[in-house]
């Protein structure tokens, strides 16, 4: 269950499954045609899947607490093409730390076609949720 | 939200706060840059599109009935890409500062 590591809830929590995970890494999925309240603001729910998708990373490798994973900042982050009423897949890999926050290198993907791509920086404090 | 003077009235019943978060509202950061976008837009007068985005700060929470004024600056043009500044301001406060890019359809 994706709630366990995210506080976000319907209609934002996009994220619907985790492909695969690594301590630097994870891959997950997002059923695109359910998330109908984001398809007309496409671009930013791609960068929110990627948002969500590291914090799930960072929540699973903090020994399971539901860390609050805050978006501070984006750099470089190019739309390349808008998604088809398809699955989307994110590939996320962290690049590097700065104090609290996590520099995160992000992809969204359908097929092997690059939606979008770019950096999110986020700041996770392990002792909050929001619930 | 968007008001005419383009200053922005955060509502308390945004749809998006019944999971960003429940009994804890604030506005997720991307809407931010959905308002940029529209901003810039009706500053050129044309329907644009987000492109690209150069680099975006997140200073504050946005929250309900929060108040915010906007200032925008148009940068370099090329083609039909439109280099652009926005940012929020409580106050004097900043709380958004994006520097993107946003496609023009003529």
């Amino acid at each position: 269950m994706i709630e366990q590591y995210l506080p976000h809830r319907a209609p934002i929590l996009l994220v619907d499954e985790i492909i695969s995970c690594s301590e630097n890494g994870i891959v997950c999925g997002v059923n695109w045609p359910q998330k109908t309240f984001f398809h007309q603001n496409f671009h930013a729910a791609m960068i929110e899947m990627i948002a969500q998708s590291s914090a799930i990373m960072m929540a699973k490798s903090g020994k399971g607490k539901k860390g609050l994973g805050m978006l501070t900042a984006i750099k470089n982050f190019t739309f390349f093409d808008h998604p088809q009423q398809s699955h989307i897949q994110i590939e996320v890999s962290i690049d590097g730390e700065l104090g609290q926050h996590k520099i995160v290198n992000g992809i969204a993907k359908q097929q092997d076609k690059v939606l979008a791509k770019g950096r999110v920086f986020l700041y996770l404090d392990r002792g909050e949720t929001n619930e | 939200m968007l008001q005419e003077d383009n200053t922005i009235k955060i509502p308390q019943n945004l749809q998006v706060f019944a999971g960003h978060f429940e009994n804890n509202p604030i506005v997720p950061g991307i809407y931010s840059l959905e308002l940029a976008v529209c901003i810039v837009g009706r500053v050129l007068k044309q329907q644009v599109t987000l492109h690209k985005i150069i680099r975006c700060k997140f200073t504050m929470p946005l929250v309900p009935d929060m108040e915010l004024t906007s200032k925008v600056k148009l940068l370099a043009v090329e083609n039909n890409l439109q280099k652009a500044q926005v940012q929020f301001f409580v106050g004097d406060t900043i709380t958004v500062d994006i520097k993107f890019v946003v496609k023009i359809f003529e």
